[in-house]
């Protein structure tokens, strides 16, 4: 996962104007811009309404509607905590607030420095092993707050070395 | 067509569903989202109806009606439903006072709503009076809740100007959303998020005012629920009386109903019954009348300057000492600077108190961009008749608009442009800077400062190349202006105006594909040295096309165009009659004043830079509340607002309107028609006895074909061509941006919110910059 392109209005309107200044395609225009930027960066959602002459909001309104969107920059890892119902049954919440303790953030949002982005997601199909955590595309089943804690130090620790 | 609604044979119209048909024949079906001015949305479900011979429970809302239909809505079984499916809605409304078994009681004893931080239940709502939920419940019988009550626990939104919003109080009908999207055009809200999580927002949580949000208050009319309310007229509960009045701050006169308690006006709500003019309401109209009317402020008495001060006395003495003043001075030595706010009917009486019994020809508007277009046409004869109407506006195939700023001075106007390019209409812009409605355009022109003679005149020239114009090759003016257009190379054009070739000829093809289009001019235009060379060169284009109507000048002064046909502008008496006697117009006045050949002056807002009257001396004010003119006045007379008074207003497009009184004026304040009438009778003129504003209107109905009805004359060809101006670029004048007023006073002086949001659209200037630009402004003079 992790850094993708830097916002480029040129790229955008390029983008927008392929796709047609047409609202029906507001959806695909959004998929595109993710797919570049790996969020809703908020310039290109004014690029947007006023290549499509529509107001953000209306946009905003469209995009929140859709999980999959984010209006974040996502962090270079991406944790996701199940709280489908096997994983809230095993008490999935009580990681989620250890999450929460320790980033300082809610989920669908990135920590300050950009390292960690928090999610939240519905079932990963993998209800036997509940309660279930996915730390960039690995699945950790049978999670417990001391794996947990531990899987945290690793990446925090990580990132220590490489910032100084 | 019939359908039949519970044993009761109704007529139905094409394309209606079966809630239109059963409201037109006055059948109840309660419902929540549905609302008279948008589009079917079949969220609440709580219209649903049973119908023969179709499966389930459709939505009477949705449900298109079809001829023999038969409906089933007042029965057992329906109701039962609708019950519980209220019961589902209400679980997320506080609604413990609806279920309350001491409601009668409470109700009875609480006059109004309870003013608390929080509202959980009907007794602290402000929209107590006035709830559809109320209504609902009330019909459904809703006297129990099985399931309790789930508050949502939002916060608060309290931090924008005008309005308050809680959306605990929300039950995503979405009215307002639509009417901020559809009808306005403006989508500053939309749902976000989804299923339990929706809510009704705006991008990333911003506020409004740094958002989209015009303010325009038409998501508050439509809220169903207190979620939506205004901040100024919340708390005072139910209005001891209302009148159907109209707002008086800009040329559009919105209808509205002026609600009065405790002998003012209290608050003013956008007229829903009036078909015309219903969704127009703006910002003004809808939240400041009450704040700008009932300021402390506001002039009491009559005031006469005694050895140097003002000092307080009746009206008998006012009058007597403005007569024997007056007598003292030769007619022509008199001027009169009319307000463009007064009603149809003084405007009526002053020209008759200056022309007929003082004598004086020297009558004039104080406006500049309204006094600049009227007189123009005027004197081409076309003021008179029938102008092009907002009904044209929506109903054009293209409007083209010229340096305006509508948003801020016509705020109601892009509401009627939003519709007419819902209809299909083309929206083409041409300004020299930004205009707030490129957004919702088809086109976009940005052409440099100075360049629009040019921009209009190469226009000209591509449309001659492109149509017959045999006819027009008759008139005297044909040759000259044949000839002024040979000069003009469109390449030139296209370098002075940074307008694209391609983007000439897209809007010379668009206006060429329909005789039914619109050209709007602004105030803007006023910064040309000669901005009536551009009315001409709009003229032209018309002329070109074949159009004999087409032309809106945005005129912003509420009543300017009332009071220019009853008689107040100059050279001319009521009805556009030429004045055989030539007097002053407005700058020759104030030129006159300086020479000595004008010395005494009757002034009806005092709006006027105390520069252009010094050396006058004798000056009679009539205003509402003080201003920088007060302190070179003589004699000053407080004038009752268009809330305190009856009479007639007439809108940019020439509709009249009726004025309604709804509050007593303060003190001893006097309607302005009263006033003008008492200095007549000292002066010793005639035709001063009337009873009523209504006798006067009855008087100019009957002795001027302008006023009679279809008493106005059909629209003249428009023939004439002006002669272009040589291409280049023409050097402007910098003026600053209108602001809206009313008698001379700007609203948001007294208005903070307004301020506010002018502030923020950098519309005027902050109030921590002010100081800078007044001693800028000193230092000019
Ligand atoms: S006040 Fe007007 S512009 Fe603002 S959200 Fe409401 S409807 Fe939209
Ligand atoms: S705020 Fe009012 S109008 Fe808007 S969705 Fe909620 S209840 Fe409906
Ligand atoms: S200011 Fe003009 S547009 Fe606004 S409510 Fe008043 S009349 Fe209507
Ligand atoms: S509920 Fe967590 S994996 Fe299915
Ligand atoms: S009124 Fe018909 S579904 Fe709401």
């Amino acid at each position: 996962m992790g850094m993708k392109t830097e916002y480029n209005d040129e790229w955008m309107q390029r983008m927008i104007e392929g796709h047609g200044h047409d609202i029906k395609n507001l959806i695909p225009i959004l998929q595109a811009t993710q797919e570049e930027y790996g969020y809703l960066p908020s310039a290109a959602i004014s690029t947007t309404a006023e290549e499509l002459q529509i107001s953000e909001d209306v946009i905003f309104g469209v995009a929140t509607f859709y999980t999959h969107f984010k209006f974040t920059k996502p962090g270079r890892h991406i944790i996701r905590t199940c709280m489908g119902t096997a994983c809230f049954v095993k008490e999935a919440d009580n990681l989620l607030e250890l999450l929460r303790d320790r980033l300082g953030i809610e989920p669908g949002q990135t920590t300050s420095d950009g390292m960690i982005s928090l999610e939240r997601v519905a079932c990963l199909g993998c209800c036997a092993l509940a309660p279930t955590i996915v730390i960039d595309d690995e699945v950790y089943g049978k999670m417990t707050s001391n794996m947990l804690t531990k899987l945290l130090d690793e990446i925090i620790d990580e990132k220590g070395p490489k910032e100084q | 067509m019939k359908i039949t609604i519970d044993g009761v044979e109704i007529p139905i119209k094409e394309g209606q569903t079966i809630l239109e048909a059963a409201r037109d024949s006055d059948i109840y079906i309660p419902t929540l989202c549905a609302h008279k001015e948008l589009p079917a949305f079949g969220a609440c479900r709580l219209c649903v109806v049973k119908v023969d011979k179709m499966r389930g429970f459709p939505p009477a809302c949705s449900t298109p009606a079809t001829d023999g239909m038969i409906v089933h809505s007042d029965e057992k079984e329906v109701r039962k439903l609708r019950r519980n499916i209220l019961r589902l809605i209400l679980i997320e409304h506080p609604h413990s006072c609806i279920v309350c078994s001491e409601r009668a009681d409470c109700e009875s004893i609480r006059g109004g709503p309870v003013k608390a931080g929080r509202i959980t239940g009907c007794s602290m709502c402000p929209n107590r009076e006035t709830c559809e939920i109320r209504e609902v419940s009330h019909y459904l019988g809703i006297s129990d809740m099985e399931i309790p009550m789930e508050y949502k626990g939002l916060p608060l939104e309290r931090y924008d100007p005008f309005f308050d919003r809680d959306y605990n109080l929300c039950i995503l009908c979405g009215r307002c959303v639509r009417m901020c999207q559809q009808i306005r055009g403006v989508g500053a809200i939309a749902f976000t998020k989804r299923s339990h999580n929706t809510k009704v927002g705006t991008i990333f949580g911003r506020t409004h005012l740094e958002g989209a949000c015009r303010f325009c208050g038409a998501c508050i009319d439509a809220c169903p629920t207190g979620a939506l309310s205004p901040k100024g007229s919340k708390w005072h509960g139910k209005a001891d009386s209302s009148v159907e009045s109209i707002c008086t701050f800009c040329s559009m006169n919105c209808a509205m109903v002026l609600e009065e308690k405790w002998g003012r006006v209290m608050a003013a709500i956008p007229d829903r019954n009036k078909e015309y003019s219903r969704a127009y309401a703006c910002v003004y109209g809808r939240f400041c009348i009450p704040a700008f009317l009932n300021d402390p402020n506001r002039l009491h008495y009559p005031l006469i300057r005694k050895g140097g001060r003002l000092s307080p006395v009746s009206w008998e003495e006012a009058f007597r000492y403005i007569g024997d003043s007056l007598k003292r001075f030769a007619p022509e030595e008199i001027g009169f600077l009319v307000s463009p706010y007064l009603t149809n009917e003084s405007a009526y009486l002053l020209n008759k108190l200056s022309r007929d019994v003082i004598g004086s020809h020297n009558i004039d508007m104080i406006s500049k961009f309204g006094r600049m277009v009227i007189q123009y046409l005027a004197e081409k004869g076309r003021a008179s008749s029938s102008w092009t109407t907002l009904e044209d506006v929506e109903k054009a195939d293209w409007i083209m608009l010229i340096n305006n700023d509508m948003v801020f001075t016509h705020p109601g106007m892009p509401v009627a442009i939003h519709k007419a390019r819902e209809n299909g209409a083309r929206i083409m812009i041409v300004d020299d800077s930004k205009n707030e409605l490129e957004v919702e355009s088809d086109m976009q022109v940005r052409i440099e400062p100075g360049s629009l003679r040019t921009f209009l005149a190469a226009l000209t020239k591509l449309l001659m190349n492109n149509i017959k114009v045999t006819e027009l090759e008759e008139l005297d003016s044909f040759i000259d202006f044949r000839r002024s257009l040979d000069g003009l190379k469109l390449i030139d054009a296209v370098r002075s105006t940074g307008v694209l070739e391609k983007q000439f000829s897209a809007i010379e093809g668009t206006m060429r594909t329909s005789k039914k289009g619109v050209i709007m001019v602004g105030s803007r235009i006023m910064e040309d040295p000669v901005p009536t060379q551009i009315l001409g060169e709009i003229n032209n284009v018309l002329t070109i096309l074949g159009m004999d109507r087409g032309f809106i000048p945005l005129l912003e002064e509420g009543n300017i165009r009332g009071i220019a046909d009853s008689g107040c502008i100059n050279g001319f008496r009521p009805g556009y009659v030429r004045d055989r006697t030539s007097g002053k117009d407005y700058l020759r006045m104030i030129t006159g004043i300086r020479r000595g050949d004008v010395q005494a002056l009757f002034i009806s807002e005092g709006s006027i830079p105390p520069e252009h009257i010094r050396g006058a001396k004798f000056i009679v004010l009539s205003e509402i509340y003080p201003t920088d003119l007060d302190s070179m006045a003589d004699v000053i007379l407080p004038s009752a607002v268009f809330s305190e008074e009856s009479g007639h207003y007439t809108s940019f497009d020439g509709r009249v309107w009726n004025l309604r009184k709804a509050a007593e004026p303060p003190g001893s304040a006097l309607p302005e028609w009263k006033i003008i009438s008492g200095i007549g009778k000292n002066l010793g003129g005639d035709g001063f006895e009337y009873g009523s504003s209504e006798d006067i209107w009855k008087e100019m109905e009957e002795n001027i074909d302008f006023f009679k009805k279809d008493g106005r004359p059909p629209v003249p060809e428009r023939k004439e061509l002006l002669s272009v101006s040589e291409p280049g670029s023409i050097h402007l004048s910098e003026q600053m941006p209108y602001v809206v007023r009313y008698r001379g006073t700007p609203i948001h002086e007294l208005v903070e919110d307004l301020r506010t949001y002018l502030e923020e659209n950098d519309r005027i200037p902050r109030e921590e910059d002010e100081s800078a630009v007044e001693e800028a402004q000193r230092e000019v003079v």
